[in-house]
This record gives structure tokens, C-alpha cells and sequence, in this order.
């Protein structure tokens, strides 16, 4: 099967060789090196040599390389049916990325581009309005995908139901949820192996078994939490979910949502979340501040003033 | 009749690391009362990065938290004990701990509670 594979790339490394040896308006070595290298580079990707979720392909080609734009353009639409890849094509002769970027900033997006059924449509978030630009130095306001909510009060949308799983959404998810797609073609052990590991210490912690079952009893927190646990799993900072959250030292983040505090330890990348309580329960905060500060090297509750 | 009637509080979720810009959970105890009642406590520039990180217009619904200008335990007891003014039962620092315990069936029944008395006035003109 490799041997295959290596015929395959001898075969359309040479043919590209030519074709774009011929097309190039370098001189000597420069123009055999720059069209070996592109040739190789390309037809590694196509024998499936090499993977091919390249963040950002820049390469030295000639202006006027037909050819070569057209190669890209079918890769292009092949990883638009992979929504794990993430591509940025730079077209020849032009320095524009090919995914959209907010007017009036002039940053690269990190929005990815969408696809339904690999076809290409442009993405609109039916449920977000983008708010009225008065005027294009409003950064916020120029957000192309109506994304002005922005990325991280998911965990406060009581409205908002928790996807169950197997459930996806028909358009692509550009919210705060994720920035990138989701593995619409991958099995759930793929997805796994991919999305960061989230722990669940605490249903197993019998010190704070009352605490937890209270906490999960309320149906506020049980959402609250069920989105934290979600955006964890897709590897979003715990610092940056929820309202300022807190770094308590020896790897604790304090993540302060609106119903509930969820203790969430970072253990070399794996996310284990140690702790959760009801902030309306002052019985159960305290438990689970003396807990945390008997397990781990914190002071979740220090003296008073 | 006290005016300074906060006996001490204490953070819940480690001390402020930067007392210009964070927010803290905050217990505090009246004088005369072992209850604590919990607040929360923000700066404008916390609230100001929420947004800008999250490229809000505005602040997510939430409820209420006391703004102070830095997170010292001066400033913070400054501003607790307006929220606790004896003279009005602590009124303000009791909302704003009770909120977390309401429900749309609160505010509904206090809502109707509201139009019923606005309709007696009303037959009263």
C-alpha cells in the first residue's frame, strides 16, 4: 500500500514538476528548486503522505500559475468537507486570506468558514441579530458573524438547551461555544482522542457527595454546569469561562458562573473538575472551601476582615 | 441605633489578585445577626474586560453585584456598610443577596401584587 503511495507521488511530482517548471518566470536554479519544491510539496499532499489540515499554505509561486491555483482550489473544497481541518488559502497575487475577516478591524478572523454538506453557503446565526453599526470604528459592532454576544457567557443562557448527544445543529455553530467546526465525520472515540479530557472527580468524592447532589439538583446549575463541562471538553482555558474566574494556585481555576462556583483542576492538560457547589447555599460553599483547602495547596476561604 | 453595623466579612474564592480589576464573592456578617449573606463584589474595569473579551455591548443578564472602585478591604467595607444602613435593615445588601433565591414565580407574584395595588388606586382617583 505505501509502496503505492510512492509511486503515486513519483508520478504526479514529475508531471507537476513540468507543469510548473514551464509556467515559472524564475531563472536557473531558483526556478528548478521553487517548482520542485512546490511540486513535491503538493503531490506528498494528494499520494496522502503527509496530512493535509495545513493552518496556512503561503508559497512562493509565480504570478501567473493557473495550474497551481487550481490544485488549491480543489483542496480547498476538500477540506471544507472535513470540518476538523482548518485552512487559509492565500491566493496568488494577493494577500487577502480566504475566510472573512471583520470590516473595520482588518484582523485575521477566527471564525472558521461554513459548510453544509460540502457545499459552501455563507454563515448567518438566525437567532443573533448583528447589532446597528453606527459607525466602522466599533469593533464589536463590525462582527461579521453577528457574534457580538462573543464568546463566554454560554454557561448564562438559561434559555438555551443543552445539546444532547448525537444532536447537532443543521448550520454551523459560530457562537461562543467553539471556534471551530464541530467533527461532524468523526466517531465519538476519534472525538475523544481530540478534544481535551474532562474529569469528574467530584461525583466520586464522598465528603462532598451532599454537596454535589444539592448542586445537581438544581436544574439552573445543572445546565450551568453541563455547558462548563462542554466548553472545558473543547478546550477552552476554564479562565476564560464564566465571569472573571479566579486562579487559586497549584493548578485550581474558581469558575464563577451565575448559579453556581465550580472548582476546575488542571492536571498537566487534563481538566478534572474537582468540586462544584450552589452559590446560593452559603452550608455547601463552605464545605466545598474546607474540602479544597484540605486537598489541595489553596486558601479558597481565607481569614476575615 | 448603629450606623457602622458590618461585623466582619471574608472572600469565598481566594483574595482579589488585582484590586483594580477582578471580582470576589464576598460573606459578610452583620452585627447582631451570625447570619452571612453572600455578595458579589466587581470593579467598573472587570465588568469593562468582561465585555471587551467577549466582545459585549453590554453585560449578560446576572445578577446583581456591588461596584466598588478597588477590591481593598477599606473600600470594601466602605461600601458594605452603605449597603448595610441599620436604619433601613440592611435593605440593599439583603436584595442583593436575595436574589439568587428568586424565581419567575416570585417576581410574578410580586408583580401581581404591584398591578392589584396600582388598580386600587386607580378606583380610589
Amino acid at each position: 500500500m505505501k509502496i503505492l503511495k510512492y509511486i503515486i507521488f513519483i508520478s504526479i511530482l514529475s508531471s507537476l514538476f513540468l507543469l510548473v517548471y514551464r509556467q515559472s518566470d524564475k531563472t536557473g536554479f531558483r526556478r528548478w528548486w521553487m517548482s520542485f519544491k512546490m511540486a513535491a510539496f503538493i503531490a506528498a499532499i494528494l499520494a496522502g503522505l503527509i496530512p493535509s489540515n495545513v493552518e496556512a499554505i503561503e508559497l512562493d509561486v509565480p504570478n501567473n500559475s493557473p495550474s497551481i491555483e487550481t490544485v488549491l482550489s480543489n483542496q480547498e473544497l476538500d477540506s471544507l468537507d472535513d470540518p476538523n481541518s482548518r485552512i487559509i488559502l492565500v491566493k496568488t497575487g494577493d494577500s487577502s486570506p480566504s475566510v472573512p475577516t471583520p470590516t473595520g478591524k482588518g484582523q485575521p478572523s477566527n471564525f472558521p468558514s461554513g459548510t453544509t454538506g460540502g457545499h459552501r453557503t455563507p454563515h448567518f446565526n438566525p437567532y443573533r441579530t448583528p447589532p446597528k453599526v453606527a459607525g466602522q470604528g466599533l469593533g464589536a459592532a463590525a462582527n461579521p458573524a453577528g457574534a457580538g454576544n462573543g464568546g463566554e457567557a454560554a454557561e448564562f443562557d438559561d434559555n438555551s438547551p443543552v445539546p444532547e448527544k448525537g444532536q447537532e445543529s443543521k448550520t454551523f455553530d459560530y457562537d461562543y461555544r467553539s471556534n471551530y467546526p464541530k467533527n461532524k465525520n468523526k466517531s465519538e472515540d476519534q472525538c475523544a482522542i481530540d478534544q481535551p479530557q474532562v474529569n469528574e472527580s467530584f461525583k466520586s468524592n464522598s465528603s462532598l457527595k451532599k454537596v454535589t447532589k444539592r448542586a445537581l439538583g438544581n436544574q439552573d446549575v445543572k445546565r450551568e454546569y453541563e455547558r462548563i463541562r462542554k466548553r472545558i471538553g473543547e478546550g477552552v482555558d476554564p479562565m476564560n469561562i464564566g465571569r472573571d474566574s479566579t486562579d487559586l494556585g497549584d493548578g485550581l481555576t474558581y469558575v464563577r458562573g451565575r448559579h453556581g462556583r465550580y472548582l476546575v483542576k488542571n492536571d498537566d492538560g487534563v481538566k478534572d473538575v474537582v468540586g462544584i457547589a450552589y452559590r446560593g447555599s452559603k452550608n455547601d460553599m463552605k464545605t466545598l472551601a474546607k474540602e479544597m483547602n484540605k486537598s489541595y495547596n489553596v486558601n479558597i476561604e481565607p481569614g476575615g476582615y | 441605633m448603629k450606623d457602622n453595623q458590618v461585623k466582619s466579612f471574608r472572600f469565598m474564592g481566594g483574595v482579589p489578585t488585582d484590586i483594580y480589576n477582578g471580582i470576589v464573592d464576598v460573606f459578610v456578617t452583620l452585627e447582631g445577626d451570625d447570619f452571612e449573606y453572600w455578595v458579589e463584589i466587581a470593579t467598573p474595569q472587570a465588568l469593562s474586560s468582561h465585555m471587551e473579551k467577549n466582545k459585549e455591548n453590554f453585560l449578560e443578564p446576572g445578577y446583581p453585584c456591588i461596584i466598588v472602585r478597588e477590591l481593598t478591604p477599606l473600600v470594601i467595607r466602605e461600601a458594605l456598610e452603605a449597603f448595610a444602613v441599620d436604619k433601613e435593615d440592611a435593605f440593599w445588601l439583603k436584595l442583593y443577596h436575595l436574589t439568587v433565591e428568586w424565581n419567575i414565580n416570585d417576581l410574578n407574584t410580586i408583580l401581581d401584587r404591584q398591578k392589584k395595588r396600582l388598580k386600587d388606586e386607580e378606583e380610589e382617583d
